[in-house]
Protein backbone atom coordinates (compact mmCIF):
# COMPACT_ATOMS: atom_id res chain seq x y z
CA UNK A 1 0.00 0.00 0.00
CA UNK A 2 0.83 3.41 -0.68
CA UNK A 3 1.78 5.95 1.94
CA UNK A 4 -0.75 8.23 0.78
CA UNK A 5 -3.35 5.23 1.09
CA UNK A 6 -1.72 4.32 4.86
CA UNK A 7 -2.08 7.72 6.36
CA UNK A 8 -5.13 8.04 4.81
CA UNK A 9 -6.70 4.39 6.56
CA UNK A 10 -4.81 5.95 9.45
CA UNK A 11 -6.60 9.57 9.70
CA UNK A 12 -9.41 7.76 9.44
CA UNK A 13 -9.40 4.95 12.02
CA UNK A 14 -7.86 7.25 14.67
CA UNK A 15 -10.83 10.01 13.98
CA UNK A 16 -13.46 6.92 14.48
CA UNK A 17 -11.75 6.58 17.95
CA UNK A 18 -10.94 9.82 19.12
CA UNK A 19 -15.07 10.73 18.42
CA UNK A 20 -16.09 9.01 21.20
CA UNK A 21 -13.90 9.40 23.27
CA UNK A 22 -13.49 13.54 23.26
CA UNK A 23 -17.63 13.15 23.41
CA UNK A 24 -16.86 11.20 26.85
CA UNK A 25 -14.24 12.90 28.18
CA UNK A 26 -15.93 16.96 27.93
CA UNK A 27 -18.96 14.89 29.37
CA UNK A 28 -16.92 13.37 32.38
CA UNK A 29 -15.26 16.73 33.11
CA UNK A 30 -18.59 18.25 33.51
CA UNK A 31 -19.90 15.72 35.48
CA UNK A 32 -16.56 15.85 37.78
CA UNK A 33 -17.10 19.72 37.63
CA UNK A 34 -20.72 19.49 39.12
CA UNK A 35 -19.17 17.40 41.86
CA UNK A 36 -17.15 20.72 42.20
CA UNK A 37 -19.82 23.22 42.02
CA UNK A 38 -19.90 23.73 38.29
CA UNK A 39 -23.78 25.55 37.87
CA UNK A 40 -26.15 23.90 36.48
CA UNK A 41 -28.10 25.20 33.73
CA UNK A 42 -31.81 25.85 34.61
CA UNK A 43 -34.21 23.01 34.86
CA UNK A 44 -31.38 20.50 35.27
CA UNK A 45 -30.18 18.54 37.80
CA UNK A 46 -26.80 17.52 36.97
CA UNK A 47 -24.26 20.28 34.38
CA UNK A 48 -23.82 18.52 31.29
CA UNK A 49 -23.18 21.78 29.14
CA UNK A 50 -22.90 25.45 30.15
CA UNK A 51 -25.39 27.51 31.24
CA UNK A 52 -24.80 29.90 28.72
CA UNK A 53 -25.03 27.27 25.98
CA UNK A 54 -28.54 26.04 27.05
CA UNK A 55 -29.66 29.51 27.14
CA UNK A 56 -28.32 29.98 23.48
CA UNK A 57 -29.71 26.79 22.09
CA UNK A 58 -32.65 26.57 23.84
CA UNK A 59 -33.16 23.79 25.90
CA UNK A 60 -30.72 22.01 27.73
CA UNK A 61 -31.35 18.84 25.69
CA UNK A 62 -30.27 20.56 21.96
CA UNK A 63 -27.47 21.94 23.59
CA UNK A 64 -26.32 19.12 25.21
CA UNK A 65 -26.58 17.02 21.76
CA UNK A 66 -24.81 20.10 19.76
CA UNK A 67 -21.54 20.04 22.44
CA UNK A 68 -22.16 16.06 21.42
CA UNK A 69 -21.06 16.94 18.45
CA UNK A 70 -18.52 19.19 18.47
CA UNK A 71 -16.44 17.57 21.27
CA UNK A 72 -16.35 14.58 18.95
CA UNK A 73 -15.26 16.10 16.13
CA UNK A 74 -12.17 18.01 18.82
CA UNK A 75 -11.83 14.29 20.05
CA UNK A 76 -11.67 13.04 16.67
CA UNK A 77 -9.05 15.92 15.57
CA UNK A 78 -7.08 15.53 18.66
CA UNK A 79 -6.79 11.61 18.41
CA UNK A 80 -5.05 12.23 14.67
CA UNK A 81 -2.26 14.41 16.45
CA UNK A 82 0.47 11.57 16.09
CA UNK A 83 0.07 10.83 12.01
CA UNK A 84 2.00 13.45 10.73
CA UNK A 85 4.81 12.32 12.32
CA UNK A 86 4.12 9.16 9.76
CA UNK A 87 4.95 11.18 7.12
CA UNK A 88 8.46 11.45 5.59
CA UNK A 89 8.87 15.06 4.28
CA UNK A 90 7.26 17.85 5.58
CA UNK A 91 6.74 16.43 9.15
CA UNK A 92 7.30 19.22 10.95
CA UNK A 93 5.42 21.23 8.40
CA UNK A 94 2.25 19.28 8.28
CA UNK A 95 2.64 18.71 12.15
CA UNK A 96 2.41 22.99 12.04
CA UNK A 97 -0.93 22.57 10.00
CA UNK A 98 -2.50 19.85 12.27
CA UNK A 99 -1.94 21.98 15.23
CA UNK A 100 -3.58 25.02 13.13
CA UNK A 101 -6.83 22.61 12.46
CA UNK A 102 -7.16 21.89 15.91
CA UNK A 103 -6.82 24.93 17.57
CA UNK A 104 -9.33 26.16 14.65
CA UNK A 105 -11.64 23.39 15.97
CA UNK A 106 -11.39 24.03 19.38
CA UNK A 107 -12.10 27.57 19.29
CA UNK A 108 -15.11 27.24 17.44
CA UNK A 109 -16.46 23.98 19.35
CA UNK A 110 -15.54 26.39 22.72
CA UNK A 111 -17.01 29.05 21.18
CA UNK A 112 -20.17 27.32 19.77
CA UNK A 113 -20.53 24.78 23.71
CA UNK A 114 -19.62 28.41 25.47
CA UNK A 115 -16.77 26.77 26.97
CA UNK A 116 -14.48 30.05 27.42
CA UNK A 117 -16.16 32.37 29.80
CA UNK A 118 -13.54 35.36 29.16
CA UNK A 119 -11.33 35.21 25.94
CA UNK A 120 -8.39 35.22 28.45
CA UNK A 121 -9.26 31.36 28.89
CA UNK A 122 -9.19 31.03 25.32
CA UNK A 123 -6.02 32.15 24.73
CA UNK A 124 -4.54 30.66 27.79
CA UNK A 125 -5.96 27.57 26.57
CA UNK A 126 -4.53 27.48 23.06
CA UNK A 127 -1.16 28.29 24.63
CA UNK A 128 -1.56 25.11 26.48
CA UNK A 129 -2.70 23.36 23.20
CA UNK A 130 0.68 24.64 21.43
CA UNK A 131 2.89 23.70 24.13
CA UNK A 132 1.23 20.51 24.36
CA UNK A 133 2.34 19.87 20.34
CA UNK A 134 6.08 22.02 21.16
CA UNK A 135 6.97 18.74 23.72
CA UNK A 136 5.29 16.25 21.57
CA UNK A 137 7.67 17.28 19.08
CA UNK A 138 10.92 17.52 20.95
CA UNK A 139 10.43 13.87 22.14
CA UNK A 140 9.92 12.72 18.85
CA UNK A 141 13.24 14.82 17.83
CA UNK A 142 15.03 13.09 21.05
CA UNK A 143 14.02 9.64 20.04
CA UNK A 144 15.33 10.25 16.57
CA UNK A 145 18.67 11.39 17.75
CA UNK A 146 19.03 8.62 19.98
CA UNK A 147 18.50 6.09 16.66
CA UNK A 148 20.61 8.86 14.35
CA UNK A 149 23.58 8.43 16.95
CA UNK A 150 22.83 4.47 17.09
CA UNK A 151 23.43 3.77 13.75
CA UNK A 152 26.26 6.56 13.25
CA UNK A 153 28.16 3.48 16.13
CA UNK A 154 26.72 1.11 14.21
CA UNK A 155 28.49 1.80 10.57
CA UNK A 156 31.47 3.02 12.58
CA UNK A 157 31.47 6.85 11.97
CA UNK A 158 33.13 9.20 14.50
CA UNK A 159 30.83 10.56 17.52
CA UNK A 160 29.07 13.80 17.28
CA UNK A 161 31.74 16.46 18.82
CA UNK A 162 30.44 17.39 22.61
CA UNK A 163 28.43 20.07 22.96
CA UNK A 164 29.80 22.78 25.27
CA UNK A 165 28.29 22.72 28.67
CA UNK A 166 26.53 26.28 28.19
CA UNK A 167 25.10 25.42 24.81
CA UNK A 168 23.50 22.39 26.91
CA UNK A 169 22.08 24.49 29.44
CA UNK A 170 20.93 27.11 27.29
CA UNK A 171 17.50 25.15 26.57
CA UNK A 172 16.91 24.38 30.63
CA UNK A 173 17.28 28.35 31.66
CA UNK A 174 14.89 29.48 28.59
CA UNK A 175 12.44 26.42 29.96
CA UNK A 176 12.85 27.78 33.93
CA UNK A 177 12.39 31.47 32.44
CA UNK A 178 8.75 30.21 30.92
CA UNK A 179 7.57 28.48 33.56
CA UNK A 180 8.34 31.25 36.15
CA UNK A 181 8.58 34.40 34.27
CA UNK A 182 5.21 33.59 32.08
CA UNK A 183 3.47 30.46 33.65
CA UNK A 184 2.12 32.67 36.18
CA UNK A 185 0.59 35.22 34.40
CA UNK A 186 -1.04 32.77 32.38
CA UNK A 187 -2.21 30.61 35.45
CA UNK A 188 -3.62 33.77 36.76
CA UNK A 189 -5.61 34.46 33.84
CA UNK A 190 -7.39 30.88 34.48
CA UNK A 191 -7.77 31.46 37.91
CA UNK A 192 -11.13 32.08 39.58
CA UNK A 193 -11.53 35.83 40.58
CA UNK A 194 -12.33 34.73 44.19
CA UNK A 195 -10.07 31.99 45.49
CA UNK A 196 -6.63 31.85 43.22
CA UNK A 197 -5.91 28.31 43.56
CA UNK A 198 -3.72 27.72 41.03
CA UNK A 199 -1.43 30.88 41.17
CA UNK A 200 -2.09 30.46 45.04
CA UNK A 201 -1.42 26.87 45.96
CA UNK A 202 -1.03 24.64 42.55
CA UNK A 203 1.66 27.30 41.36
CA UNK A 204 3.99 27.48 44.41
CA UNK A 205 3.75 24.29 46.22
CA UNK A 206 3.35 21.31 43.35
CA UNK A 207 4.40 23.11 39.67
CA UNK A 208 7.11 25.37 40.82
CA UNK A 209 8.71 22.54 42.92
CA UNK A 210 8.21 19.72 41.04
CA UNK A 211 9.65 21.87 37.91
CA UNK A 212 12.88 23.26 39.64
CA UNK A 213 13.38 18.85 40.80
CA UNK A 214 13.43 17.77 37.43
CA UNK A 215 14.85 20.18 35.52
CA UNK A 216 17.43 20.38 37.81
CA UNK A 217 18.01 16.37 37.72
CA UNK A 218 18.02 16.41 33.88
CA UNK A 219 20.52 19.37 33.67
CA UNK A 220 23.08 17.85 36.61
CA UNK A 221 22.84 14.38 34.14
CA UNK A 222 24.21 16.43 31.22
CA UNK A 223 26.09 19.10 32.73
CA UNK A 224 29.08 18.07 34.97
CA UNK A 225 29.20 21.53 36.95
CA UNK A 226 26.62 24.11 35.48
CA UNK A 227 23.85 22.68 37.38
CA UNK A 228 25.17 24.02 40.61
CA UNK A 229 24.48 27.51 39.49
CA UNK A 230 21.58 26.57 38.14
CA UNK A 231 19.14 26.56 41.42
CA UNK A 232 20.49 30.37 41.95
CA UNK A 233 19.08 31.06 38.53
CA UNK A 234 15.42 29.37 39.48
CA UNK A 235 15.31 31.54 42.44
CA UNK A 236 16.23 34.76 40.71
CA UNK A 237 13.75 34.12 38.32
CA UNK A 238 10.60 33.89 40.89
CA UNK A 239 11.45 37.65 41.45
CA UNK A 240 9.91 39.33 39.34
CA UNK A 241 6.63 37.44 39.29
CA UNK A 242 6.74 37.67 43.05
CA UNK A 243 6.96 41.49 43.08
CA UNK A 244 4.62 41.95 39.86
CA UNK A 245 2.58 39.09 40.50
CA UNK A 246 2.23 38.42 44.40
CA UNK A 247 3.32 40.52 46.51
CA UNK A 248 6.80 40.37 49.66
CA UNK A 249 4.30 37.29 51.30
CA UNK A 250 5.20 35.15 48.32
CA UNK A 251 9.03 35.30 48.81
CA UNK A 252 8.99 31.69 50.18
CA UNK A 253 9.00 31.15 46.04
CA UNK A 254 12.66 31.70 45.89
CA UNK A 255 13.99 29.35 48.80
CA UNK A 256 10.93 26.26 47.01
CA UNK A 257 12.72 26.88 44.09
CA UNK A 258 16.17 26.97 45.31
CA UNK A 259 15.91 24.01 47.16
CA UNK A 260 13.93 22.01 44.88
CA UNK A 261 16.68 22.84 42.26
CA UNK A 262 19.65 21.94 44.52
CA UNK A 263 18.22 18.64 45.32
CA UNK A 264 17.02 17.42 41.94
CA UNK A 265 20.70 18.54 41.33
CA UNK A 266 22.44 16.41 43.54
CA UNK A 267 19.96 13.33 42.91
CA UNK A 268 21.24 14.02 39.21
CA UNK A 269 24.86 13.82 39.66
CA UNK A 270 24.69 11.00 42.35
CA UNK A 271 22.78 9.71 39.45
CA UNK A 272 25.68 10.08 37.12
CA UNK A 273 28.24 8.90 39.08
CA UNK A 274 25.83 5.62 40.34
CA UNK A 275 25.58 4.36 36.45
CA UNK A 276 29.61 5.39 35.69
CA UNK B 1 16.43 -29.15 9.08
CA UNK B 2 19.38 -30.34 10.09
CA UNK B 3 22.67 -28.85 9.40
CA UNK B 4 26.04 -30.72 9.58
CA UNK B 5 29.17 -29.48 8.73
CA UNK B 6 32.46 -31.82 7.35
CA UNK B 7 35.82 -30.61 7.86
CA UNK B 8 37.63 -32.26 5.66
CA UNK B 9 41.54 -30.82 4.07
CA UNK B 10 41.49 -33.12 1.74
CA UNK B 11 38.85 -31.30 -0.02
CA UNK B 12 39.77 -29.53 -3.51
CA UNK B 13 37.00 -26.68 -3.25
CA UNK B 14 33.54 -25.80 -0.93
CA UNK B 15 31.05 -29.08 -1.81
CA UNK B 16 27.84 -28.23 -0.64
CA UNK B 17 25.13 -31.68 -0.60
CA UNK B 18 21.58 -31.83 -0.10
CA UNK B 19 20.09 -34.82 1.07
CA UNK B 20 16.54 -34.91 1.79
CA UNK B 21 13.16 -37.54 1.42
CA UNK B 22 11.86 -36.15 -1.71
CA UNK B 23 11.70 -32.91 -3.95
CA UNK B 24 9.68 -30.55 -1.67
CA UNK B 25 9.49 -26.71 -2.49
CA UNK B 26 10.92 -26.21 0.61
CA UNK B 27 14.28 -28.44 -0.90
CA UNK B 28 13.74 -26.12 -4.05
CA UNK B 29 13.86 -22.69 -2.11
CA UNK B 30 17.27 -23.95 -0.13
CA UNK B 31 19.01 -25.12 -3.36
CA UNK B 32 17.67 -21.54 -5.31
CA UNK B 33 19.03 -19.59 -1.90
CA UNK B 34 22.16 -21.53 -2.41
CA UNK B 35 22.36 -21.16 -6.24
CA UNK B 36 21.89 -17.81 -6.12
CA UNK B 37 25.01 -17.42 -3.21
CA UNK B 38 27.26 -18.58 -5.79
CA UNK B 39 26.26 -16.67 -8.99
CA UNK B 40 27.32 -13.10 -9.02
CA UNK B 41 25.27 -10.14 -9.23
CA UNK B 42 24.92 -8.64 -13.05
CA UNK B 43 24.91 -5.39 -13.71
CA UNK B 44 23.72 -3.80 -17.02
CA UNK B 45 24.83 -1.03 -19.23
CA UNK B 46 22.98 0.88 -21.52
CA UNK B 47 24.38 -0.96 -24.33
CA UNK B 48 22.87 -4.49 -22.69
CA UNK B 49 26.47 -5.22 -21.62
CA UNK B 50 26.27 -7.57 -18.78
CA UNK B 51 29.09 -6.75 -15.82
CA UNK B 52 29.66 -9.16 -12.47
CA UNK B 53 29.41 -6.92 -9.89
CA UNK B 54 32.18 -6.34 -6.81
CA UNK B 55 28.97 -5.59 -4.12
CA UNK B 56 32.45 -4.70 -1.95
CA UNK B 57 32.32 -1.32 -4.12
CA UNK B 58 28.58 -1.00 -4.58
CA UNK B 59 27.24 2.29 -2.69
CA UNK B 60 23.29 2.12 -3.37
CA UNK B 61 20.87 -0.12 -5.40
CA UNK B 62 17.27 2.13 -6.20
CA UNK B 63 14.26 2.21 -7.90
CA UNK B 64 14.25 5.05 -11.15
CA UNK B 65 11.65 5.10 -13.95
CA UNK B 66 10.54 1.63 -13.05
CA UNK B 67 13.98 -0.19 -13.35
CA UNK B 68 16.91 -1.00 -10.48
CA UNK B 69 20.08 0.58 -10.48
CA UNK B 70 23.22 -0.48 -9.09
CA UNK B 71 25.52 2.50 -8.27
CA UNK B 72 28.92 1.93 -7.60
CA UNK B 73 31.58 4.87 -7.30
CA UNK B 74 32.33 5.21 -10.68
CA UNK B 75 29.21 4.07 -12.72
CA UNK B 76 25.49 3.04 -12.82
CA UNK B 77 24.67 0.29 -13.96
CA UNK B 78 20.40 -1.34 -14.23
CA UNK B 79 20.08 -4.97 -12.40
CA UNK B 80 17.36 -7.69 -13.28
CA UNK B 81 16.26 -8.18 -9.87
CA UNK B 82 13.67 -5.52 -8.22
CA UNK B 83 14.15 -4.23 -4.90
CA UNK B 84 12.15 -6.91 -2.71
CA UNK B 85 14.52 -9.85 -4.43
CA UNK B 86 17.68 -7.84 -3.79
CA UNK B 87 17.18 -7.16 -0.41
CA UNK B 88 16.22 -11.06 0.27
CA UNK B 89 19.75 -11.90 -1.65
CA UNK B 90 21.51 -9.17 0.25
CA UNK B 91 21.03 -10.27 4.06
CA UNK B 92 23.54 -11.54 5.89
CA UNK B 93 25.45 -8.76 3.95
CA UNK B 94 26.15 -4.53 5.46
CA UNK B 95 23.33 -4.13 2.52
CA UNK B 96 19.94 -2.12 4.40
CA UNK B 97 16.71 -0.88 3.07
CA UNK B 98 16.77 2.72 3.78
CA UNK B 99 13.45 3.49 2.19
CA UNK B 100 11.21 2.22 -0.08
CA UNK B 101 13.13 2.63 -3.24
CA UNK B 102 16.85 2.32 -1.78
CA UNK B 103 18.95 -0.11 -0.64
CA UNK B 104 22.39 1.08 0.41
CA UNK B 105 25.77 -0.24 1.47
CA UNK B 106 26.26 0.78 5.54
CA UNK B 107 30.01 -0.02 5.00
CA UNK B 108 30.03 2.79 2.14
CA UNK B 109 28.21 5.61 4.89
CA UNK B 110 30.17 8.42 5.40
CA UNK B 111 27.85 10.91 7.20
CA UNK B 112 24.70 10.55 8.40
CA UNK B 113 22.76 13.30 10.39
CA UNK B 114 19.25 14.40 11.43
CA UNK B 115 17.65 17.79 10.33
CA UNK B 116 15.72 19.47 12.76
CA UNK B 117 12.96 19.11 10.30
CA UNK B 118 13.13 15.48 11.44
CA UNK B 119 14.74 14.53 7.99
CA UNK B 120 17.71 11.83 8.46
CA UNK B 121 20.30 12.43 5.91
CA UNK B 122 22.88 9.80 4.51
CA UNK B 123 25.73 10.78 2.79
CA UNK B 124 27.99 7.69 0.90
CA UNK B 125 31.01 7.62 -0.69
CA UNK B 126 31.39 10.54 -3.61
CA UNK B 127 29.48 12.66 -1.66
CA UNK B 128 26.13 10.69 -2.77
CA UNK B 129 23.18 11.81 -0.63
CA UNK B 130 19.72 9.38 0.25
CA UNK B 131 17.71 9.77 2.75
CA UNK B 132 16.39 7.77 4.88
CA UNK B 133 12.87 6.98 5.92
CA UNK B 134 12.34 6.96 10.02
CA UNK B 135 10.07 4.02 8.93
CA UNK B 136 13.44 1.77 8.06
CA UNK B 137 15.66 2.74 10.84
CA UNK B 138 14.72 -0.29 12.89
CA UNK B 139 15.67 -2.48 10.51
CA UNK B 140 18.67 -0.29 9.59
CA UNK B 141 19.53 -1.29 13.35
CA UNK B 142 19.01 -4.86 12.86
CA UNK B 143 20.66 -4.99 10.05
CA UNK B 144 23.78 -3.66 12.03
CA UNK B 145 22.55 -6.03 15.34
CA UNK B 146 21.86 -2.81 17.28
Amino acid sequence: MTERGEISRELVRRAAIGFPFGAALVYLVFLLGGLFGFPAPEGTAVPVVTAAMAERWGSPITAALVQFFWSGLLGAVLETAEVPFRLERRTALWSGVHFLLTAAVFSLAGWQCRWFPYRETWLCLLGLLLLCYLLMWAVRYVGWRQDVRAIRKGVGLPEEPEQPDCRKAAPYALLAAAVELLLPWLLRLLDARDVPVLTGIFYPFLILPLFCFFSSWSLAKRCRRLWLVYPVLCALLTLPCVFLLYNASALFQVWVSAIAALTGGLFGALWKKSRK
Amino acid sequence: MKLELQIDPALPEVTVTVRAPAQTPEVDALLGRLAAADTPLLGFREDGTAVPLDLDTVLRFYGEDKDVRVQTAGSVYTVRERLYELERRLAGRPFARVSHSEIVNLKRVTALDLRLTGTIRMTLTGGVTVYVSRRYVKKIKEVLGL
